[in-house]
């Protein structure tokens, strides 16, 4: 009896081995991609990032019939998840997915390095959803009645954001374009930014239009302006800064980036899965109705240009941001 | 209005839902008995197969895995001394010695039938109260949160068992670990010493594991020679383990966690890990026989257990009626219903009255799930205690390790165990009590990040910290409480002196 | 031995809340605000020197009694602590570079060993359970719930 208890664990021993080693060794020694492409995102899980990184994932697993596990690698504004991506493997199994506010920890001086240090394998979502708001008690309801009062009252309006973060950039570019003396507090993330506002505690914030439809429809919350180039079309009744006089675009892309060594060709088959997943339909769908983003296509070249734009944009309020700190 | 609420109880009354909602309870206790699986990762892993069903199914899905997942925590917990999630943090605490003493059934029997009824009245709560409380809950502000953590700091007093001084220095040591990485609101590298890994701090996860699991493992170890039974028997059960004598006189316990456990859950920000520990300390507070705390006395798990399956309706509180998640779980319960294009906020009860009458008969259903399975299991769970100790610590100590690395993707995180573990042995030998040190990270940032916020806000005067009435009467309470104390210990050392 | 612990871990906690009160100074002198990162921790450090010097002279009357020391009543086995922390920091120093497979492999069955009394031990038993647990754990994890163990050499 003890002999043939013998003989089968040491043959379940070793049929596992085997099938261990037939799944762990064929890591690249065939076409890419052959096994698990890690997606990193450096913010805790829940959160329209994180929830972006898996609407994707799920759209791009079909285009490259493997798995693309979510990873969350949070702490210190995404920098530690953005260091993993960038110290690891160049061998095209781990990507960062992540969005404007990547370089903000360069800009504000946290790190030491851009989104250069990456290997951009293109853009997949933009979010042109950020609004100014207030409450329905703070004795302006349009941006004008907002800086006329701002101008009277000389840092006595608050505005809630998150030190060293991209509200707190809004909120210096705010001042600058303005040219008024707003009361910068901070406040946190997103919803203790809502539950401010909503309790009066603060008189005006940053933050994405799906986080707050319920409050704007009640008029809880009035919309003073929406920070990009034009009105967006899911939501077209609320103006935009520019519209009204305000030189202010703060809107949000997303992408996903490689270590900087990755070889071109598999960031590339990386990226025009990318694009298939993008042009899907129920992708578009879900990325409209979850968060009010608009699926847009871009590709390694395009992306990295466009982050340099960008880029150059945000880096022009460096002095007022690092002064703040 | 009750045609909705009709509406909403047939609308899970589906066999594919019931059995969604069956896998995801069974799923959350899993995960939420095994430590570095958190209710967070379960949830996050099962959002994505949420995409393409009915809302309802999804959500009742995720309430379901959240319900298992706090009061999973209690099976390792107990049995193992590692707590499954920081929410059953303070179940080790009496769970445990009970267990050793053999009334492990008595433990796990309580524990599950107060996570079950904690559950059930904050449910109640949520579903009659939630919009009045969520305005009340819009009121505290940097303040009033200073205010909560400042009272909550002065429950480590009785925390400490024997001796405040070592039970402030624990909590100090807490509140400490906890400045280690990036500071808040200005972003300053503190205590790191140029360790780029030490920039996020501490993980919560793997310091528990560490400062428990381990530290008992190396406890065990030490004792390797003592004559006494290394297995510990396993013992037989009827029922749910426990009698109605066992119970006799927890009500008051019973019912103060649970207000404690949906008071904190309905405020965003605090959570499951913060309200466990504070039932616990406000029970032991109120107790006749203080002392007896953490020799493994009922009162404590029902502390504990009670509390943190409130705090699971309270943070449904502001997540339903204002889109303000309480806790990391609850945000991706919001992701859950941000997929389906429902922003849930001020109208949710409104405009989705259908759905929200479903989630709200999910809770109870997967409650009562979550009871079933759990007493089917206790028989089973039982068994791990049968498992010699030279082999259960070993492998206890693999699974330690695979949770420490499964909280980050890092194997910082398991040196960072295992530095605890060293921590947490060192404690034991020179008789520091370890529950405060939990208390003091955890209350750490929630102090330090409200009480600059508060400051900056008012530019540096402490004028709105009095004014605020909220916060006024936790300074009080606080106050008060620290002079009770240090009452006692005086009298404490008088007593000692006499008898010497 | 145990009349001194006390004092020497009241003296040991003077130092570290005294080092720790100078870091926070210096941390303190980084900022404008007196209200910055370096607050709280001078606050909790003074708090703690101020607690260490009461347990070191609670410490040093202990010290100084002269009650006899409670025998224990079994050899307390520090060998095999530091033998078990040895076994743990070379499983997490390991553990990305060999992988978890092979590391848990030898790491469990070493601290079976460490952990079993010489006559009870059963080398091919203990063997199968370690090797079957490890592999299990590692399928479990990566298949279902997609945590990523290292895979190291293998």
């Amino acid at each position: 009896m003890k002999k043939t208890m013998k003989k089968a664990a040491a043959g379940l021993l070793a049929v596992s081995m085997a099938a261990l080693m037939a799944t762990g060794c064929s890591k690249g020694e065939e076409v890419y991609p052959s096994d698990a492409v890690q997606m990193i995102v450096p913010v805790g899980a829940g959160g329209d990032t994180d929830s972006n990184a898996r609407l994707l994932a799920q759209y791009m697993e079909p285009e490259l019939d493997v798995s693309i596990p979510i990873v969350n690698v949070s702490g210190s504004s995404g920098t530690i998840g953005m260091e993993q991506v960038r110290t690891s493997d160049p061998d095209g199994y781990t990507c960062l997915f992540y969005h404007t506010e990547a370089m903000l920890p360069e800009i504000s001086g946290l790190i030491d390095y851009q989104l250069d240090e990456f290997k951009m394998a293109g853009v997949c979502l933009q979010a042109n959803t950020t609004l100014l708001v207030t409450h329905n008690d703070s004795g302006f309801s349009t941006l004008d009645e907002f800086i006329e009062q701002a101008k009277a009252n000389p840092g006595k309006i608050e505005f809630g954001m998150a030190v060293g973060g991209y509200p707190q950039l809004i909120g210096l570019a705010l001042e600058k374009e303005a040219g008024i003396d707003l009361n910068l507090v901070d406040i946190g993330g997103n919803a203790d930014k809502i539950a401010a506002l909503a309790g009066h505690n603060t008189d005006i914030i940053n933050v994405e239009y799906a986080l707050v439809k319920d409050y704007l429809s009640t008029g809880e919350f009035i919309p003073l302006a929406l920070l990009s180039a034009e009105r967006n079309p899911l939501f077209d009744d609320i103006p935009t800064a520019k519209e009204q006089g305000l030189n202010m675009e703060f809107g949000k892309f997303f992408f996903v980036a490689f270590p900087k060594e990755t070889p071109d060709e598999i960031v590339d088959t990386f990226s025009a899965a990318m694009e298939k997943a993008v042009a899907n339909e129920e992708f578009v769908k879900a990325a409209q109705d979850s968060y009010a983003l608009t699926p847009v296509y871009m590709n390694p070249e395009e992306a990295t240009t466009y982050a340099q734009e960008i880029y150059e944009q945000l880096n022009s309020y460096k002095d007022l941001f690092t002064a703040a700190q | 209005m009750s045609s909705e609420i009709i509406a909403g109880i047939l609308s899970i009354c589906d066999i594919k839902i019931m059995l969604l909602m069956l896998m995801g309870t069974i799923m959350g206790i899993i995960v939420g008995a095994i430590p570095g699986l958190s209710v967070t990762m379960g949830v996050a892993l099962f959002l994505p197969l949420t995409f393409g069903m009915e809302p309802v199914a999804g959500l009742s899905l995720l309430v379901s895995l959240y319900i298992g997942g706090t009061s999973g925590g209690l099976i390792s917990a107990i049995l193992l001394k590692m707590p499954g999630t920081a929410s059953s943090v303070a179940t080790t605490f009496d769970g445990y010695p009970m267990a050793q003493k053999g009334e492990a059934p008595k433990a796990l029997g309580v524990g599950i039938v107060c996570s079950f009824f904690g559950g059930l009245v904050s449910y109640i709560v949520l579903m009659f109260l939630a919009p009045a409380i969520a305005k009340v809950a819009l009121q505290f502000s940097a303040y009033e949160y200073f205010g909560i953590a400042l009272f909550s700091m002065t429950m480590i007093a009785s925390l400490a068992s024997d001796s405040v001084a070592k039970g402030i220095i624990a909590a100090m040591l807490g509140m400490t670990l906890s400045f280690v990485g990036i500071a808040p609101i200005t972003s300053l590298t503190r205590f790191t010493f140029g360790v780029t890994d030490l920039n996020a701090g501490f993980n919560i996860l793997p310091m528990l594991i560490g400062l428990f699991a381990v530290a008992e493992v190396l406890t065990a170890i030490e004792e390797k020679f003592k004559k006494q039974n290394l297995e510990v028997r396993a013992c037989k059960i009827k029922g749910f383990g426990f009698t109605r004598e066992d119970i006799k006189g927890q009500g008051f316990n019973f019912w103060v966690s649970v207000a404690i456990g949906t008071g904190i859950g309905i405020l965003p920000g605090l959570g499951g890990s913060v309200c466990n520990i504070i039932a616990y300390s406000v029970v032991k507070n109120h107790s006749k026989y203080p002392e007896k705390f953490g020799t493994g006395v009922v009162d404590g798990i029902v502390a504990s257990e009670s509390s943190n399956n409130a705090c699971t309706g309270g943070a449904l509180v502001p997540l339903l009626t204002l889109g303000l998640p309480g806790d990391n779980t609850t945000a991706l319960i919001l992701a859950g219903f941000m997929i389906h294009g429902i922003t849930p906020g001020p109208l949710l009860f409104r405009s989705e009255a259908v759905l929200v009458y479903g989630i709200f008969a999910a809770l109870i259903v997967a409650n009562i799930m979550m009871l079933i399975v759990e007493y089917v299991g206790i028989r089973a769970f039982i068994r791990i205690l049968s498992v010699p100790k030279n082999l259960l610590l070993p492998i206890v100590c693999v699974f330690c390790v695979v949770g420490a690395f499964g909280t980050n993707n890092r194997v910082f995180d398991v040196a960072a165990m295992v530095v605890f573990g060293v921590i947490g042995y060192g404690m034991k030998k020179l008789n520091y009590p370890q529950p405060p040190l939990i208390l003091g990270f955890i209350l750490g940032p929630i102090l330090e990040t409200n009480l600059r916020r508060g400051l900056m806000r008012s530019q540096g005067s402490f004028i709105p910290f009095l004014t605020s009435p909220i916060c006024c009467v936790f300074l009080i309470i606080a106050v008060f409480t620290l002079a009770m104390t240090i009452r006692k210990e005086v009298l404490r050392m008088k007593a000692q002196k006499a008898a010497a | 031995m145990n009349k001194y612990k006390d004092l020497v871990s009241g003296i040991c906690g003077l130092i570290f809340s005294a080092g720790m009160f100078f870091m926070s100074i210096q941390i303190a002198s980084q900022e404008d605000s007196w209200i910055g990162a370096g607050f709280l921790p001078e606050i909790a450090s003074v708090i703690m020197f101020i607690t260490f010097c009461f347990i070191t002279y609670r410490g040093a009357k202990e010290a100084k009694s002269q009650e006899p020391e409670k025998d224990p009543g079994y050899k307390s086995n520090y060998k095999g602590v530091v033998i078990m922390l040895v076994f743990l920091i070379a499983y997490a120093a390991l553990l990305r570079s060999v992988g978890f497979i092979i590391t848990s492999i030898v790491f469990l069955y070493a601290a079976i060993y460490l952990m079993t009394k010489k006559e009870n031990f059963k080398p091919v038993k203990y063997g199968i359970i370690t090797v079957v647990l490890v592999v299990f754990v590692d399928v479990v994890f990566t298949e279902v719930f997609g945590i990523r163990l290292p895979g190291g050499i293998l």
